[in-house]
């Protein structure tokens, strides 16, 4: 469903709204109105005290909310979201959407969660919740007694139950292991004039405002536990329990993990001129990947803070979930990240060093630490603006730590370099048309949701940068971050930002990618007469190099705007020899790079370097025939 | 050295003269290096072609040569929604006469192989007078129709060990050692065994290919055990050889083609050699599980009259 924007009236968001439906265009090309008076950090802030029951799976909880509307308007109800009810049975919208799986991890038992009350603090009154708070819903909407005004507060206490399911969709059980996210009663968003009302699809993930939580988890003493947050110290409870509390400051949710075996790896670390203690949780499997992790944590938290801004919190941990919970791993929470390890080859020598699956979920997840972490645009709506961010993020560092050709896989005979991944990921899918900025539950399926917003998003990204350069680039989306840090910025003002910062106007290049169904597709035409001809293919007008070459060795380097379809490219009296568009492939969006270039004449040493390779390849398997027998 | 011809043979002297005349018969390895250079080029002459016409294309060519196969490749999923260039088009059709040529190379090379293999023994077992030739003609239709029962038995057997070594219950990164080890060793045992069984022929002038299958199981036990032991130490140095010859074979710079091509020849004529040895070996392990009654033939005596 298009979202409307701020400051665009009730009657032209209806107007546009209906012109989109009839036309087919996704939503959002209007104009961003830029940020709104200052950071909002703290708006809806949480006080939890938990009691985890490891027999039943099954948490009792009350919480104590204080939230300040952050909005010009007067509210007169809340919206809360009930994520667990998502798993409460088969025919449950989120469950039917996914087909009973997620990411390759099936749904095995229920999860859900009751509110046994909830009303406005200190003995005011009962607010009302659909069924009782006994709903199959995963996000309600509660009338207000009094209406909120304007940078008003209120307080809310909620009690409730929760029952977590076998891990899965990022959250639950497996044993006594616990990853707990999504897993209390947490408030809606309330932006640009209206609640975050659309429930929780299986492609989707979450959007929450700022706001201090303070968490106290009670649990057997056996258990390590680890938190989003600081930890502020333990007691021991007279029935043989205990209880831990953490603060998490400015920030959107918190997550907490409880394993008796769990390993602990604490290390201060120095990054980006910011002092950050970082706890490494991992199964004692997975010790040998210990300081692969903190290699990985220690570069991400160095360059992302380098590029984008200082990491703003005290404390990163990072979770390692051990093997038959691997629907807990590859998750981003507010100062806490879930990861995984390289799974069958782990420590195989000469193959497992030159595989860098568990340094890319690492240093993607620390990525979201920034996009949406301190940057919360709404990652169900506009995922692109979270997930193709932190691709992008994990492009650059794991290009600059192993090469861009090889930042996938490093092994002797195969290299794969993780923009080549995105850009065979996004053709193999056929995504290339796909709107960057459409609702994650307006897809038609996982992958083309994962395709589009993680490898086109990743691309778009990567060809802007290509176009500015990286320098300039970086400081735009620093710039960007800066501006929307603890807001809610969305595509538009992504647009408005990057324009700001590189004083270029990107309505071209949001209205081709983000907005719209263009592709860049340039091509080499005929080479006659001493004149080359390069055509324009797709309909994005991308600006790219064209470079001729000329049979005396030399070359020209021109820059084409490609508004026109075509463009012809005189050789001056010179014999070409050869013409080619995007010569150092900056367009990472180019859907074809085949017909790029082409030469005059066929070059003889690679060919002939290429039959060797294939010769060699040709000779060892032929003695393998001949040894056998 | 005479020994009494009544005593069973030395298993250990045995394998070394077969050795022993492999080192003095090298030349032989041509025989089994030539049509893999040949069948090779073959299927090297169209992907010179397409080489060509893919390099008029960009950097793909050259990508290629480097290894840079995964990053290159995916380029070619955009072909999805393109209309392929005409120097794509010629590539395509050159690969696909490539891969032809491969595929008939294979079966081109079991089949030289084979035919060739008893010539290779019968100089490798016999007087000096033996000529490669009259050894031909005398061995090819044997060893053909052998080669055509060690084929099955390489499916068959091979499969079954496959599919075993696969339901192993071992998990994790050691399974991914233990299991293509497991696999391996069993590849070199049947390998071992049916190279025993193609020797027997030649070494007791018996032409029956599955009574040599047949002598080859039964082998007397005192060599049971040194026999297989043998045949791992083969099959390692045979792995270590495809290990180390294909990485040499890659780590000339694509560029330096000249180079690249005279390193992979020393590499093929040292798997073809490799290959006589094992065929020397085998004749040796054959002799020494003849019994007293056929063992010292005449080759062996002469060999050790010579070393
Ligand atoms: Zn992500």
């Amino acid at each position: 469903m298009p979202y409307p924007h701020r400051r665009l009236s009730a009657l032209t968001a209806a107007l546009l709204a209906l012109c989109l439906l009839l036309s087919g265009v996704p939503s959002a090309a209007a104009q961003s109105s830029g940020p709104p008076g200052g950071p909002q950090s703290d708006v809806a802030s949480y006080q939890i005290q938990v009691t985890l029951d490891p027999q039943s799976k099954q948490l009792q909880g009350s919480e104590r909310i204080t939230y300040r509307n952050p909005s010009a308007d007067t509210l007169t109800e809340l919206w809360f979201h009930l994520y667990l009810n998502a798993f409460r049975s088969p025919d449950t919208q989120w469950l039917r959407e996914s087909g009973g799986a997620h990411r390759g991890f099936a749904a095995e038992e229920p999860g859900w969660i009751k509110v046994e009350r909830l009303a406005l603090a200190d003995g005011g009154p009962t607010l009302l919740l659909p069924d009782g708070g006994d709903t199959a819903e995963t996000n309600v909407r509660v009338p207000l007694p009094k209406a909120l005004g304007p940078g008003q507060t209120l307080t809310l206490e909620a009690t409730w139950t929760a029952q977590l399911p076998r891990v899965f969709a990022r959250t639950g059980y497996a044993g006594d292991f616990f990853m707990v996210g999504q897993w209390y009663p947490k408030l809606a968003v309330y932006d640009r004039g209206h609640w975050d009302s659309e429930p929780w699809h299986a492609n989707s993930e979450f959007f929450a405002d700022f706001g201090n939580y303070d968490l106290a988890v009670t649990l057997p003493q056996s258990y390590v536990t680890g938190a989003s947050g600081v930890r502020q110290g333990e007691t021991a409870n007279a029935d043989g329990s205990k209880t831990v509390r953490y603060r998490a400051e400015r920030v959107t949710d918190v997550a907490w993990t409880a394993w008796p075996q769990y390993q602990a790896v604490d290390r201060q670390m120095q990054a980006a001129g910011q002092t950050t203690q970082v706890e490494l949780l991992l199964p004692a499997s997975e010790a040998g990947d210990a300081e692969r992790h903190l290699a990985a944590i220690r570069a991400a938290l160095d360059a992302y803070g380098t590029w984008y801004g200082a990491y703003p919190w005290p404390k990163l941990t990072v979770v390692v979930p051990p093997e038959d919970a691997g629907g807990a791993g590859g998750m981003e929470y507010p100062t806490l990240v879930t990861t995984g390890s390289n799974g069958p080859t782990r420590g195989l020598p000469g193959i497992d060093n030159g595989i860098y699956g568990l340094e890319t979920v690492t240093v993607h997840e620390i990525a979201h630490e920034w996009f949406p972490m301190q940057v919360q645009s709404n990652e169900a709506a506009e995922a692109w603006l979270d997930e193709g961010f932190a691709d992008y993020l994990t492009t650059r560092l794991l290009g600059r730590l192993y090469g861009p050709d090889r930042s996938v896989l490093n092994l002797p005979l195969l290299r794969l370099g993780y923009v080549n991944q995105q850009r065979g990921v996004v053709g193999s899918a056929g995504v290339e048309q796909e709107p960057l900025a459409q609702p994650s539950w307006q897809f038609q399926s996982p992958y083309t949701y994962a395709a589009t917003v993680y490898g086109k998003g990743s691309l778009a990204l990567l060809s802007l940068q290509g176009l500015y350069g990286d320098e300039r680039f970086t400081a735009a989306l620093h710039h960007y971050a800066d501006v929307w840090r603890w807001r809610h910025p969305t595509s538009a003002d992504l647009r408005d930002a990057l324009a700001q910062a590189l004083g270029q106007n990107l309505d071209w290049f949001f209205n081709s990618f983000v907005f719209g169904r263009d592709v860049v597709d340039y091509q080499v035409g005929a080479i006659t007469d001493g004149q080359a001809t390069v055509e324009r293919v797709g309909e994005a007008r991308y600006p790219v190099d064209v470079r001729l070459d000329f049979a005396d060795g030399s070359s020209r380097l021109e820059r084409w705007d490609g508004q026109e379809r075509s463009l012809a490219l005189a050789g001056d009296g010179k014999a070409i020899a050869g013409v080619a568009v995007d010569p150092e492939e900056r367009i990472t969006l180019e859907i074809n790079r085949l017909d790029n270039t082409r030469l005059e004449q066929p070059a003889l040493a690679p060919a002939l370097a290429l039959a060797d390779r294939w010769l060699a390849f040709v000779q060892m398997l032929l003695q393998l025939v001949g040894q056998v027998g | 050295m005479m020994r009494s011809p009544a005593a069973f043979p030395s298993f250990g002297r045995e394998v070394a003269l077969g050795l022993q005349a492999a080192v003095r018969r090298w030349p032989l390895a041509l025989a089994l290096y030539l049509p893999n250079l040949v069948l090779g080029l073959l299927s090297a002459l169209p992907i010179f072609l397409a080489g060509e016409a893919l390099g008029q294309l960009g950097p793909w060519t050259a990508r290629l040569a480097e290894g840079d196969l995964a990053n290159t490749l995916i380029e070619f999923s955009a072909l999805r929604q393109a209309s392929p260039p005409a120097e794509l088009r010629a590539a395509g059709g050159d690969l696909v006469w490539a891969l032809l040529l491969l595929a008939l190379g294979v079966l081109a090379q079991g089949t030289a192989y084979n035919l060739l293999a008893g010539a290779v023994l019968g100089r490798l077992a016999g007087d000096d007078d033996v000529t490669f030739g009259s050894a031909f003609r005398r061995w090819a239709g044997p060893m053909f129709w052998f080669g055509f029962l060690a084929l099955m038995v390489v499916l068959l057997a091979g499969t079954l060990g496959v599919v075993l070594v696969a339901l192993l219950p071992v998990d994790g990164s050691a399974s991914l050692l233990v299991k293509p080890l497991l696999g391996l060793g069993w590849f070199a045992l049947l390998n071992g065994w049916l190279e025993v069984a193609r020797a027997s022929m030649v070494a007791r002038s018996d032409p029956r290919a599955l009574r040599a299958l047949g002598r080859a199981i039964t082998l007397p036990g005192r060599v049971w055990l040194p026999a297989i032991v043998l045949w791992l130490l083969l099959g390692l140095v045979g792995a270590l050889y495809l290990g180390l010859g294909g990485s040499l074979a890659v780590a000339v710079p694509g560029a330096l083609a000249l180079l690249a091509v005279a390193v992979q020849q020393l590499v093929a004529f040292a798997g073809a050699w490799l290959k006589l040895a094992r065929l020397g070996i085998a004749l040796g392990v054959a002799r020494a599980t003849a019994g007293p009654n056929l063992a010292t033939s005449s080759a062996s005596r002469r060999y050790t009259a010579r070393f």
